[in-house]
Order: structure tokens, then C-alpha cells, then sequence
């Protein structure tokens, strides 16, 4: 017992010296990772699809409407997905594809039907609000689980359920507009169902999911809402026709897909 | 003949099937806007000009999707003006081939087949090359139409266009047989450049006489759009009047359009178009190849003197022709630290030996930070063969008129700001390094409704009138426009 103690504390003193995660923080690190993976597990599917119908309410409280088509296959971090917009009129076509990868940043595309054109978004465009909804580029990327570092912060009540609370900082600080973010996991569900995102350790936007359903054993959130704190202004999700597993061509997620432009 | 019956069965029956692919799409899809447009100019450059018009245009379109490899689109541009530019008698122009605006036009018409990695477009269309944001000296395929050269439309053309795709690359082969040449202003009207009402002409080496082809050659010098290789099919001289000594005369000029000499229509004699695309990890670029015709008429003036008046009054006729052009062209577009940097070149090679040989780049960097975009672009032009008339010293000139020419050792930038979900304000324009012209545009831009936008812009020129931007200096305007979508 005296020489485990005494291991203690000379691994303490040495991590303190050394400047290195102490051992309550390493395993804070572990748990939160574990944590995330099991809610990457649940939500595990081969490929999805909804379709989302939009509010976006700016600073004065006007309303604009929103619908596009969402598609998506593969796991975190190597996934593929594909928005297409069907309204209003003004933007029917208009499409996003974006490749995630996961050594790599992901690479997006937007395709404009009125002037026949895709185009490459560039890696600092990624802060530019997405076809002017509260979500940047860089919020429609999917990024792997270990490309962030994890703590789990604790374990506290978020609207009558218990969550964990768990702070994330993404690794390649170049390719982010955020400082860290918060997470929210419910526990009864294992589910995210809030993110406060932070620029400059300021809170920035909040993102939140509500409406859980289960769709083919998956629990699903069938309303998404970004908050922007800056601006003051709301995007909200409702999400209908969710369909998992579903079989896509070779070509459905490519630059010749989003060029059909409908 | 049998065999050919088939073979074109099994394709549709191919191309119909539907393949077990998840598909939202609707078969029939219907949509369009109607859009009402004010303009108020400060100056009237020309006595014809009016200081208000006002446009209204309408522009619906129909979409059929027969199967996930078959599906055709069809839309049509209707317009009403207040400003003459508009030609009534043509109500469903199918070519739109003429110097005025049709009042009906078929703007597209197009049938879409995918076999395999090929995706081929056949019929009326639009065709966009190249990568930076304004000026893109490879994009030839489709015209322009330049009635108001500071907003200018495209004008789709009649084509076979196939994309072959092959990993990450897209190989475009594109044959389009009928021309459609570029809409250019109309002739005494404030877009078109201000033409001399009177001219001080040298007399020739007979004494007090001018003739045609020495007139058509000094006018071309006097005006650099005209062709001073070009000589007067009307034969003809005049004396001086009697008072008027020395080596020049004064003449009263008068200018009208001339004929028209569009290609052949042959299949021989159709415009082709080769581009390999390629993608590679955090960049792509393009090859192009375009052998063609310039869509910006070549101008030949012929002249005819008037006589019996009490001062001499020459009439010229702007006769327009199109030569064939052969360009060759690179872009690229990737990310340089924080900065986005996009270039583009092309070397143009030209049948009109009244047109330079030439090579056209733009290279531009833009930054997105937040609700910001800024971006910034340098375009050029330099001339790789010689015009014999208007290069020589001495030549007096003008402005180039149009963006092939006038688009020479400028910055062009533009600057946007979203305020809000529904709101933005745009600051654009072009600066001459040369001469000091610009040009500079303003534009609010906000959704009154999901269907409902409304714009509000001003645009102002400024310089020299020798430069390509300070001859529209009379051409400073702001306008309204409302845009309805269904």
C-alpha cells in the first residue's frame, strides 16, 4: 500500500515537473473519449438521408424559409454527404457536397444552378455562413472523433436528464474557427443534444438537438437548432423522413451528382 | 437501316430504366422569376438617350426528369423596355443572332443522357469555363450579351457537349455548330462609344482630294474598334471646299449600321472545345483548348461621301464580321496560408489581322472572414503580334471598347458583407493602373420575402475618356430592382 501510494506520488510530482496530464486529467481524457465513441456507436448507420425544412430568424426577428435534401454515407471522419436546396425557388439546386477525410481537411464543393458553376470552398472560407443559414462551412464537416482532444468537465442536469458535460479542442488549431467546444451527452439515450461552440474561449453559437424519435433503432433528433450569440440570429431544423441504411450509386456523392443541380 | 432502329431502342430503353438509386426528385418541376428594373442615369451622352428606363423581365423554365439518365430542361427570356433596345418583330427567337434584344427568346433547350462515366448535353446551353471571379479570358464557348456593358448576360448557344469523368478528373469535349455572336451596344445609344459628329481630314496626295480608302484608314486610327486594314468598297473622292487650304479638311461625319456577315453555317465550319479538369488534393485546374469564332464583331467601316451639300458629309457604315479565333488556356484554384489564390491565362490566336495575337491572365486572392468577403484581381493583356495602323506612332486612337481589349492592366476587386440572414451590401469595381479610370458599383441586396428580393445599386465611371472605364463617364447611374422567383 506505501509503495503504491508512494508511485502516486511520484507520478504526480513528475507529471506536475513535466508539465504532463496528471492522472486524474489523463483518465478525465479517457472517459471522455470512451463517452464520445459510445455515442459515435449508437448513431453508427452505413448511410442516411432527411429532409430538413428550415427557419432562419435574424437579429429583428424576420423569418425566412428553408427545405433541402440531406444525404450522407459513411463513418465519422471519412463520411460523404450531399445538401441540396429545393426552396425557396431563388436557391432550388443549389448543392453542397463535402468529402471529409480523415487525415486531411475535407474538401467542399458548392454548386450554383443560375451560373452552371461549382465551386471549391477554400479552407478559410470554412467561417462563411452556409447559404446564409447560422451554420458555417465548416459546421457541415464532419470531423473524426480523434481529431479533437476530450475532458470530461461533469456530469450535471440538462433540461431534467442527466448529461456528461465534456470540453473538446480540435488538434489542427489552423483548420478551425473555434477555440474549443462544449458537449453535452444525454446519458439515458447517449446522444449529443447540445454543443456550445466558443471562438476566442467566448461562447460564439449554440447548437442544439430536440424531437428524439427512434427511426430503425437509431435515436434520432428530429429538431436541430443553431444559435448564433454574436449576430442574434436563429436557424432551426425541422427534420422529417429520415431513412437509414439506404443504398446510394458509386457516383452519388461527387461533383457530377451535385452538378445535376436538381 | 433496321440495325440503327434498334440500336436507337435499346439506348432509350437504357436511358429509361430506373436504376435502384434513393431518388426525391419530382418528374415535372416548373419554376421562374419575373424581375422589374429601374435605371436612372445623371447624363445623357447621346440626344437619344433618356435619363429613366426601366425593364421588365420575365424568365420561366420547365424541368422533365424521364429517368435517373435522362432528363431535359426548356426556359425562355421575355422582355419589355422603355429604351429601344428591344426588337418586337422577333417573339420567340430561337438564335437570338441579332443586334437588339428579342422580345421572346428560346434561352435554353436542352436534353441531359448519362451513359456510364459520360454525361452528354445536347441542345441549347449555357457553357462556363475557367475559375477566376470576373474576368475569365478561357471562357469563349458562350457569348455575351453587353447592351449594358457594367451587367452584362450570357447568351446560351446551340451545342453537343459531352464530360467524360475519370477519377478525379473531367475531360469537357464540347461541338457547338450554329455561331451565336456576342450582343454589343447599340449604335448611338450610351453604351456604344461617342462617335465623332465631324472629323479634320488630311487630303490627299493630289492636292485638296479624299478619298474613301484613305478616310476609312484615318478613322480607323481615330477610332481603334474600326479596321484600318480595311479598305472602302465605295470608291470615291472629294474636292475641298473652296477656303479650306492646308493638309487637312473639316468633314461632317455620319454613322450607320452596316451589314451583318455571320459564318456560314456548315458543319464544317462549327466551334469546338477541349478541357481536362483535374483535382488533386487541395487544388484543381483546367487545360482548355477552343478553336472558334470571336464572338466581338470586327467592325468594317465603308464610306460614302454625300455631295451637293455646302460642306462635305461623309456617311460611315459599320459593317460587322467575325473571324475565327484559336485559344489556348490554363486556371487553377487552391488555398495559399489564410488566402484563397485563383488564376487564370489564355493566348488567344487570331484569323483578323485587324486583331492582335494576345495573351489574357487574371490572378486574384480573396479572404472570407465571418460575415466579410474580400477579394482581389489582377487582370492584363499583352499583345504578342503587331496591328499594323493603330500601333504606329502618331495614331491618335481612343478607348478600346469592349472587355476583350478594354480589360488591360487593372485591379478588380470586390468586397461583400452579409448584415444578416436576408441582407447583404456589396462593394465592387475596377481600377486602370494605366490611366487612372474606374469604375466603381455598390449593391444592397435584401430578401423582402422568401420569393421577394429587392435591389438597390449605384454605379459610377470615372477617368479619362481616352480610357477603356472613363469613356462611360456619362454613364454613372443607380437603379431598383425587384426580383420575384415561383
Amino acid at each position: 500500500m506505501r509503495r503504491c501510494l508512494a508511485y502516486i506520488l511520484i507520478t504526480l510530482a513528475l507529471s506536475l515537473a513535466l508539465g504532463r496530464p496528471s492522472l486524474v486529467r489523463v483518465d478525465a481524457m479517457d472517459r471522455a473519449l470512451e463517452i464520445m465513441r459510445e455515442v459515435d456507436r449508437k448513431q453508427r448507420t452505413e448511410s442516411r438521408s432527411y429532409d430538413g425544412a428550415l427557419e432562419v430568424i435574424d437579429n429583428r426577428g424576420t423569418v425566412r424559409h428553408k427545405r433541402w435534401q440531406f444525404w450522407g454515407e459513411g463513418q465519422r471522419g471519412e463520411s460523404k454527404a450531399l445538401v441540396r436546396f429545393t426552396a425557396p425557388p431563388e436557391v432550388r439546386g443549389v448543392g453542397l457536397l463535402t468529402l471529409n477525410h480523415p487525415s486531411r481537411a475535407a474538401e467542399q464543393w458548392l454548386y450554383t444552378p443560375a451560373i452552371q458553376r461549382d465551386r471549391r470552398i477554400a479552407p478559410q472560407e470554412k467561417s462563411a455562413r452556409f447559404m446564409g443559414t447560422d451554420f458555417t462551412n465548416e459546421d457541415m464537416e464532419d470531423r473524426s472523433l480523434e481529431d479533437y482532444d476530450y475532458a470530461l468537465l461533469a456530469q450535471e442536469d440538462l433540461e431534467g436528464r442527466a448529461a456528461y458535460k465534456i470540453k473538446a479542442v480540435y488538434k489542427d488549431r489552423k483548420d478551425t474557427q473555434y477555440s474549443h467546444l462544449l458537449i453535452w451527452v444525454r446519458q439515458d439515450i447517449m446522444a449529443t443534444t447540445r454543443i456550445a461552440l466558443y471562438r476566442d474561449d467566448k461562447r460564439s453559437k449554440v447548437l442544439r438537438w430536440d424531437d428524439w424519435q427512434e427511426v430503425q433503432g437509431v435515436w434520432t433528433a428530429h429538431f436541430v437548432e443553431m444559435k448564433d450569440m454574436t449576430r442574434g440570429s436563429t436557424t432551426r431544423i425541422r427534420i422529417s423522413n429520415v431513412k437509414y441504411n439506404i443504398p446510394f450509386a458509386d457516383d452519388w456523392f461527387s461533383l457530377r451528382n451535385l452538378r445535376k443541380g436538381s | 437501316m433496321r440495325l440503327w432502329i434498334s440500336l436507337v431502342r435499346g439506348m432509350i430503353l437504357v436511358l429509361l430504366a430506373q436504376p435502384s438509386v434513393t431518388s426525391a426528385e419530382e418528374p415535372w418541376q416548373f419554376g421562374g422569376f419575373f424581375e422589374g428594373m429601374a435605371q436612372g442615369y445623371r447624363r445623357r451622352p447621346h440626344d437619344a438617350d433618356a435619363r429613366a428606363f426601366v425593364m421588365g423581365h420575365w424568365q420561366p423554365w420547365g424541368q422533365v426528369i424521364l429517368s435517373q439518365r435522362l432528363s431535359g430542361r426548356v426556359s425562355l427570356d421575355v422582355w419589355a423596355n422603355t429604351h429601344h433596345e428591344l426588337d418586337g418583330d422577333r417573339w420567340l427567337d430561337i438564335d437570338q443572332r441579332g443586334l437588339r434584344r428579342p422580345v421572346g427568346a428560346l434561352r435554353e433547350l436542352y436534353l441531359d443522357a448519362k451513359l456510364g462515366p459520360v454525361d452528354l448535353r445536347l441542345g441549347k446551353q449555357q457553357i462556363r469555363w475557367g475559375r477566376t471571379d470576373t474576368f475569365n479570358p478561357t471562357d469563349n464557348v458562350t457569348p455575351s450579351d453587353y447592351l449594358n456593358i457594367a451587367a452584362h448576360e450570357r447568351l446560351p448557344v446551340p451545342a453537343a457537349k459531352a464530360d467524360v469523368y475519370v477519377a478525379g478528373a473531367r475531360f469537357e469535349a464540347v461541338w457547338a455548330p450554329r455561331f451565336i455572336p456576342t450582343r454589343l451596344p447599340l449604335l448611338h445609344q450610351r453604351w456604344f462609344p461617342r462617335l465623332p459628329a465631324s472629323a479634320k481630314v488630311p487630303t490627299g496626295p493630289l492636292g485638296q482630294v479624299v478619298d474613301a480608302a484613305r478616310l476609312t484608314r484615318f478613322l480607323s486610327t481615330l477610332l481603334p474598334f474600326l479596321d484600318p486594314a480595311w479598305v472602302s468598297r465605295l470608291p470615291g473622292s472629294f474636292e475641298a471646299p473652296p477656303g479650306s487650304l492646308g493638309e487637312e479638311v473639316e468633314v461632317e461625319l455620319a454613322f450607320d449600321e452596316g451589314g451583318v456577315s455571320l459564318p456560314a453555317f456548315s458543319l464544317d465550319n462549327g466551334q469546338w472545345g477541349l478541357r481536362w479538369n483535374q483535382r488533386v488534393p487541395q487544388a484543381e485546374f483546367s487545360v482548355s483548348y477552343f478553336d472558334g469564332f470571336d464572338a466581338i464583331a470586327s467592325f468594317r467601316p465603308t464610306t460614302m461621301i454625300l455631295r451637293g451639300l455646302p460642306r462635305p458629309r461623309v456617311l460611315v457604315r459599320l459593317n460587322r464580321e467575325y473571324r475565327r479565333v484559336r485559344v489556348v488556356g490554363a486556371d487553377f484554384a487552391s488555398g495559399w496560408g489564410p488566402l484563397g489564390i485563383r488564376g487564370e491565362v489564355a493566348y488567344f490566336a487570331q484569323d483578323d489581322p485587324a486583331r492582335r495575337d494576345r495573351v489574357a491572365f487574371a490572378a486574384g486572392l480573396d479572404r472570407t472572414w465571418g460575415d466579410w468577403l474580400a477579394l482581389v484581381e489582377y487582370v492584363d493583356q499583352i499583345p504578342t503580334s503587331r496591328r499594323p495602323a493603330t500601333d504606329r506612332p502618331g495614331a491618335t486612337g481612343g478607348a478600346p471598347v469592349f472587355p476583350n481589349e478594354g480589360l488591360r492592366s487593372m485591379i478588380l476587386y470586390r468586397i461583400e458583407r452579409t448584415i444578416s440572414p436576408s441582407q447583404s451590401v456589396e462593394l465592387k469595381g475596377a481600377i486602370g493602373t494605366r490611366h487612372g479610370d474606374t469604375l466603381v458599383q455598390l449593391l444592397y441586396n435584401r430578401a423582402v420575402t422568401d420569393r421577394l428580393r429587392l435591389k438597390l445599386g449605384g454605379v459610377l465611371f470615372a477617368g479619362p475618356r481616352t480610357a477603356y472605364l472613363g469613356q462611360y463617364r456619362d454613364n454613372g447611374y443607380v437603379s431598383v430592382e425587384l426580383r420575384y422567383t415561383f
